[in-house]
């Protein structure tokens, strides 16, 4: 699959057709998506006729992303089309309208193809709780392509797309853009509006970019961010632009007291990955960051709980998939949510039992003061460095219901990326290396707020 | 941390979900197993800490707006004639 830039350009010089873009990313899906399960649906005919009008512009009028094949993750609305979160409970549901960042790809003339597969409302690290059977690795058919945007990084992964929209609350865009050796942004919070995106963890939540290289993703991040006044927390700043920055003055650290007990062929990665930056200029300085190490078990709560109120609406009253006999509005309530998956019930009631009055001082309020703490630590060490490097997963991809038993083993997957959404720091996985399977591995740059330019800057050193 | 059947019972109810005996058993058990894990939060001196405030939400001018129109949210109905909806007897 050509890169995204290159397909506009040659769609917007007339060297290609917005149609061949179409029929070369439809002919990947049809021959590869029955084993891969990556899109839930694709939007085949729709794709082909808005080709042919974006064909038939003049150039001058062509947008930025003219006939680039676009697939975005299924709690992302695209008015008129289904939108089920993966979920029994959202089977049906009709997008009523477009999120923002969908409006503002459909203006530069992308193309959106599809929509793909992912853990139930997003929780998940490992695609196993979709509703519609998980999407496969399409590096190792037995293996997860990690979680909750699964589908997206399989979907570039095996080029079915070049870009792929995701969602991170706790690196569900960055566990499996490492798994399946893609790369995968999530900016800072408020970079990109989440309006049009399903609620997870509405202080966590973020939209991400799947994507098979750097520059794609900086080019794709610069179309969809930027300020929203449909989200009031979206950041009041102009869209985000790439430029080369001189990387020689960078000081990068690794924050080894995090890394302890780090599965040996991934710490290579990262020690690999340090010596390639420090070839080409990139100083490094040793940081610490004691508290990272409690960001997950805060996340968990924080995000639970969060949870637990954002998915309250779905009740079945008003959309949304409807238990079939009903007498009374109370049992409307219960049996119309029993269409949610296990993963997703268990994590509102693990929100619901950390707010609730006896447990939210050890819970909840506990959580949030840790979090304080842990972003004041950011804070602090980006006072001396411009990035942080450190592995996207403590795992390769693992196998297909290897962890589905142990939820703390499973919930460990997103070790080393729910720090930065708990701080609201942007971070990008960048494919490198190879673990002794065969497997790639992901490594990490966090940046400090608003500075996804750096963190761009060293992933493409380790590309080049 | 060990949660009795009686606390997840009433946890799914407040989450208004209908669990069966051999749910809540399982529930009971691996609620257990992460909150127990979530309990080395409790290792964490947060004496100076206090909860920051979730967000400042920058208010924007109150100005009227076009909302997706009744059509668009009408679509989202699976079973409707014109502008009525049928919803289900709930009461």
């Amino acid at each position: 699959m050509m890169k995204a830039r290159e397909i506009a350009q040659k769609v917007k010089e007339g060297n290609m057709t917005a149609v061949d873009a179409v029929k070369e990313s439809l002919s990947a899906i049809q021959k590869h998506n029955p084993q891969i399960n990556a899109f839930l649906e694709v939007f085949e005919q729709e794709a082909l006729d808005r080709a042919v009008k974006i064909d038939a512009k003049p150039a001058a009028q062509k947008g930025r992303l003219a006939g680039v094949p676009i697939a975005i993750k299924d709690n992302i609305q695209f008015k008129g089309h289904i939108m089920s979160c993966a979920s029994k409970m959202l089977a049906n549901y009709k997008a009523a309208y477009n999120a923002t960042v969908v409006e503002k790809l459909l203006a530069e003339d992308a193309i959106i193809i599809g929509r793909t597969n992912m853990d139930e409302f997003a929780m998940g690290s490992s695609n196993e709780n979709s509703a519609f059977g998980l999407a496969k690795n399409p590096l190792d058919l037995e293996r997860v392509p990690g979680g909750s945007s699964g589908g997206s990084a399989a979907a570039v992964a095996a080029s079915m797309v070049s870009v792929a929209l995701g969602s991170d609350t706790g690196g569900s865009v960055r566990q499996p853009a490492a798994f399946c050796g893609v790369v995968g942004i999530k900016p800072t919070y408020g970079r990109v509006s989440r309006y049009g995106l399903t609620a997870f963890a509405s202080s966590l939540d973020q939209i991400g970019l799947l994507t098979s290289d750097v520059l794609d993703n900086a080019l794709i991040l610069n179309i969809i961010s930027g300020e929203d006044k449909k989200d009031s927390t979206c950041a009041q700043i102009a869209p985000f632009k790439y430029s080369q920055s001189d990387y020689k003055n960078f000081t990068v650290g690794v924050p080894y007291d995090f890394l302890i007990d780090l599965n040996p062929s991934i710490l290579n990665a990262v020690d690999k990955s340090k010596d390639k930056l420090k070839s080409k200029g990139v100083k490094f300085k040793e940081i610490f960051l004691p508290n990272a190490k409690y960001a997950l078990p805060c996340y968990y709560i924080l995000a639970c709980s969060e949870a637990s109120s954002n998915l309250a609406r779905f009740d079945g009253l008003r959309y949304g998939a409807k238990a079939p006999e009903i007498n009374n509005i109370e049992e409307a309530f219960f049996k119309n949510r029993s269409f949610f998956g296990h993963e997703v019930k268990r994590r509102i009631m693990l929100g619901t039992y950390s707010l609730s009055s006896a447990h939210a001082q050890d819970y909840y309020l506990k959580a949030q003061k840790v979090a304080s703490i842990i972003k004041r630590d950011f804070v602090k060490v980006f006072e001396d460095i411009d990035a942080i490097l450190m592995p996207s997963s403590p795992s390769t991809a693992f196998k297909i219901a290897e962890k589905s038993q142990d939820l703390v083993s499973l919930y460990l997957s997103d070790l080393y990326t729910v720090p930065a959404n708990i701080s609201g720091v942007p971070a990008i996985s960048a494919p490198f290396g190879r673990d002794d399977k065969n497997l790639p591995i992901g490594v990490q740059f966090y940046g400090n707020y608003f500075e996804e330019n750096k963190i761009y800057d060293l992933a493409k050193l380790l590309e080049d | 941390m060990k949660i009795a059947l009686d606390e997840i019972k009433k946890t799914a109810k407040l989450s208004k979900f209908e669990i069966t005996e051999d749910e809540a058993k399982l529930y009971a058990a691996q609620l257990s197993q992460i909150l127990e894990w979530m309990g080395q939060l409790q290792n964490v001196d947060t004496s100076i800490s206090e909860a920051d405030a979730a967000f400042t939400t920058p208010l924007r001018r109150d100005e009227a707006e076009l909302s997706p129109s009744a059509k668009d949210i009408v679509c989202a109905f699976n079973d409707k004639s014109g502008n009525l909806l049928k919803v289900r007897k709930v009461l």
